[in-house]
């Protein structure tokens, strides 16, 4: 019997890990926002999704940590499995 | 007979609870960490270099936390090697930029305009610190913040 070989299509869902002092998965499909993957992330560490203007994710792209776009996705920044994300605080600052 | 915990001893434990998130991130951000005990309360170290080399020392001296925010002072970079809670902070070791008050405006040292520390709230200067503090404010993230913002925006 011939066999052909099956090419292996990119996940659609991947796992992160969030950082945010201690470290948490949070499933996320490649073409969810990162809006979307922030409140994800606020819930897994109890933060109201109320409070999601004081909050960023951050990650490394091309090497180099940067602040992501909220409109923009996962598939954008090639985000993959078990990269890191970290959840920071986006106005620390008095007056801002 | 349960026994109850000292107000000195309940301090201690909410810092450490922060304190071990501190440690356990530190391969990831780039920062070192040291704890001392002094007895009543405890001081923490936390160094931070930026990549073209200049390095800032941050003390954190967590009196009575969380029922007051830390007191946020910045050292010479050596005393991480031996750390002590007396040594005296100096405007020299602070970082500059924007959000950082100049000595002499709020007080002989500068004051980071910065969630989390003791002199950010201090005279109703901002709002915002509650017992337990909110995410945002918390020691963790202060020093995440600190961290950030000597990588991004300070010199």
């Amino acid at each position: 019997m011939e066999t052909t070989e099956v090419g292996v299509a990119e996940k659609v869902e991947i796992k992160l890990i969030i950082v945010y002092g201690t470290n948490k998965p949070l499933d996320v499909e490649r073409a969810e926002t990162i809006e979307t993957v922030k409140l994800g992330a606020m819930g897994e560490f109890g933060i109201p999704a109320g409070e999601k203007d004081q909050y960023i994710l951050k990650a490394k792209v091309d090497s180099k940590e940067e602040q992501l776009d909220e409109a923009k996705t996962v598939e954008h920044y090639h985000l993959h499995d078990d990269q890191k994300v970290t959840l920071a605080a986006g106005t620390p600052f008095g007056g801002e | 007979m349960t026994e109850v915990a000292s107000p000195e001893d309940a301090s201690k434990a909410a810092v450490q609870e922060q304190y071990a998130m501190v440690v356990a991130q530190q391969d990831e951000y780039g920062w070192e960490s040291i704890d001392l005990d002094i007895g009543d309360y405890l001081v923490l170290f936390i160094r931070i270099a930026k990549p073209e080399g200049r390095q800032f020392v941050m003390r954190l001296r967590c009196d009575d936390y969380p029922e007051i925010a830390p007191e946020m002072r910045f050292v010479a970079p050596a005393v991480f090697e031996h750390p002590t809670d007396t040594v005296e902070p100096a405007a020299e070791f602070y970082p500059t930029g924007a959000s950082v008050v100049e000595a002499g405006q709020r007080g002989p040292l500068p004051v980071l305009c910065i969630k989390g520390h003791r002199d950010y709230y201090a005279g109703g200067w901002h709002g915002g610190w509650t017992n337990p503090p909110a995410h945002d404010h918390a020691l963790y993230q202060l020093v995440m913040n600190v961290r950030n913002a000597i990588l991004d925006r300070w010199a």
